[in-house]
């Protein structure tokens, strides 16, 4: 019964986790973040794209956002280095 | 702090004349300590927001903002989100923040959105610690182009006699969605939720606020405007959970929607879900057009019909825009959010 009110077939999710994949492949998150993403990544599978009766999307259409084929924006890795750095230093009560 | 399409860019930050009391580091750091760690884990377990897990899904980067306690921050930290759009397609990106106010101390935090491209997907996720006698000020001004989506949501958490003030703009996109979610863990707790949507052609704006009382003597203000012109849709979403035993709660919500077109779209669902015997809740919501009577009377002092509507809706944006306790936000939306309403009425 749910699959016929759904506002995405599964069709919306299998982008998210396809982009995921890649996400996890190339973009190779931080080890210590690593297990928030996946458990994240569950979370997404059991809550899926809101339909038009999910009661917090009452008024909100996503359809056409989670239509979409979304890639990430690819990160400078040198501002990651700064940003530890920055860190590091705000740590030692520089900033 | 400046990031740009979720990194941050070291070249435009400074966060220096914040001082010592102030520590600022990446998430990556900060998950090595074990209570934010916990912390962290329990808000993705828990998590109820499709987007906002999708948002934990991708997380890479963020940012770990700590005020160490009796610490009083005068200057405002500003945490910008700059969004270059997709050359070759939709991009997504998802800012996180963690926020923490150690007890009896003070930080004003602007978040804001904006943008120089299109066809980009800004999916952020605030979470915000607020401990005994603390006070946010939060400030969260959505300024992206017309070809875009903003989701965002904040989770607070207020401990005792903690305050939290936040403030909402919108100047519209194809879709914003802004997701409040507030837990009033122990007694003395307020907060203060204010918004103002400013909205044209086919742009949205949608509130959804959950504000739960747990326990006894807290207070919750929410007051939200939505201005609708063209085929501009907004809507809010509002619930008050007053739990068994949060007696002596004080709490109010009230929605106004000014309407410029026959087209437009509002929606509201005020909504108050109580079960202790002791409280004083109150709900509302309004729509409606400009006043004919006020029009009338502007235009008898000689001043021209699009003049008077001008005054009139930007008055009424206005009233939640000088709340903002920080000036020249209030003279920077004056020129932006408001101006838009200039524009519609020459």
């Amino acid at each position: 019964m749910s699959s016929v009110i759904e506002e995405s077939k599964n069709g919306a999710e299998s982008t998210v986790l396809a982009l995921h994949k890649k996400f996890l492949d190339v973009d190779q998150p931080s080890a210590d973040l690593l297990p928030f993403n996946k458990k994240a990544l569950d979370i997404f599978e059991s809550l899926k794209f809101p339909h038009r009766k999910h009661e917090m999307y009452t008024f909100v259409n996503t359809k056409v956002l989670a239509d979409t084929s979304f890639s990430l924006k690819k990160e400078n890795s040198v501002q990651i280095v700064l940003l530890s750095s920055m860190f590091m230093r705000a740590a030692s009560g520089v900033i | 702090m400046t990031f740009v399409d979720g990194a941050l860019c070291s070249e435009l930050s400074d966060a220096t004349a914040l001082g010592t009391s102030v520590k600022i580091g990446s998430l990556i750091e900060a998950v090595k300590d074990k209570s934010f760690k916990n912390i962290l884990q329990k808000s993705i377990e828990q998590e109820n927001d499709v987007f906002a897990s999708i948002n934990s899904a991708f997380m890479k980067q963020g940012i770990m903002v700590k005020v160490s306690r009796d610490k009083q921050v005068e200057v405002p930290l500003q945490i910008l989100n700059v969004s270059s759009g997709g050359d070759s397609g939709p991009v997504m990106t998802v800012p996180r923040a963690y926020i923490h106010l150690e007890p009896s101390s003070e930080l004003k935090l602007i978040v804001k959105y904006v943008g120089d491209g299109s066809n980009y997907f800004v999916n952020s996720v605030q979470d915000m610690v607020v401990e005994d006698n603390a006070t946010l000020t939060h400030i969260q001004i959505e300024a992206d182009s017309k070809d875009s989506w903003n989701f965002s949501k904040n989770r607070i958490f207020l401990k005792r006699d903690s305050k939290y003030l936040g403030y909402q703009t919108v100047s519209g996109t194809r879709l914003v969605r802004n997701h409040n979610e507030v837990w009033l863990n122990e007694p003395g707790a307020e907060m203060e939720l204010n918004g103002v949507s400013v909205l044209e052609e086919d742009e949205q704006s949608h509130q959804f606020v959950r504000v739960h009382h747990e326990v006894e003597n807290c207070t919750s203000h929410q007051y939200f405007k939505n201005i609708i012109n063209d085929r501009a849709r907004a809507s809010f979403d509002g619930t008050v959970v007053v739990n068994k035993g949060a007696q002596l709660t004080n709490s109010d919500q009230l929605i106004n929607n000014l309407m410029l077109s026959d087209e437009g779209h509002a929606d509201c669902k005020p909504n108050l879900m109580i079960f202790a015997d002791d409280v004083k809740c109150a709900h509302g919501a309004t729509v409606g057009q400009l006043d004919d009577d006020q029009l009338f009377y502007l235009k008898t002092r000689g001043l021209s019909e699009s003049i008077a509507k001008e005054i009139l809706t930007q008055s009424f944006a206005r009233s939640i825009v000088q709340k903002i306790p920080f000036e020249p936000i209030v003279k920077e939306l004056d020129e932006t959010l408001l101006k838009k309403l200039k524009a519609n009425n020459e």
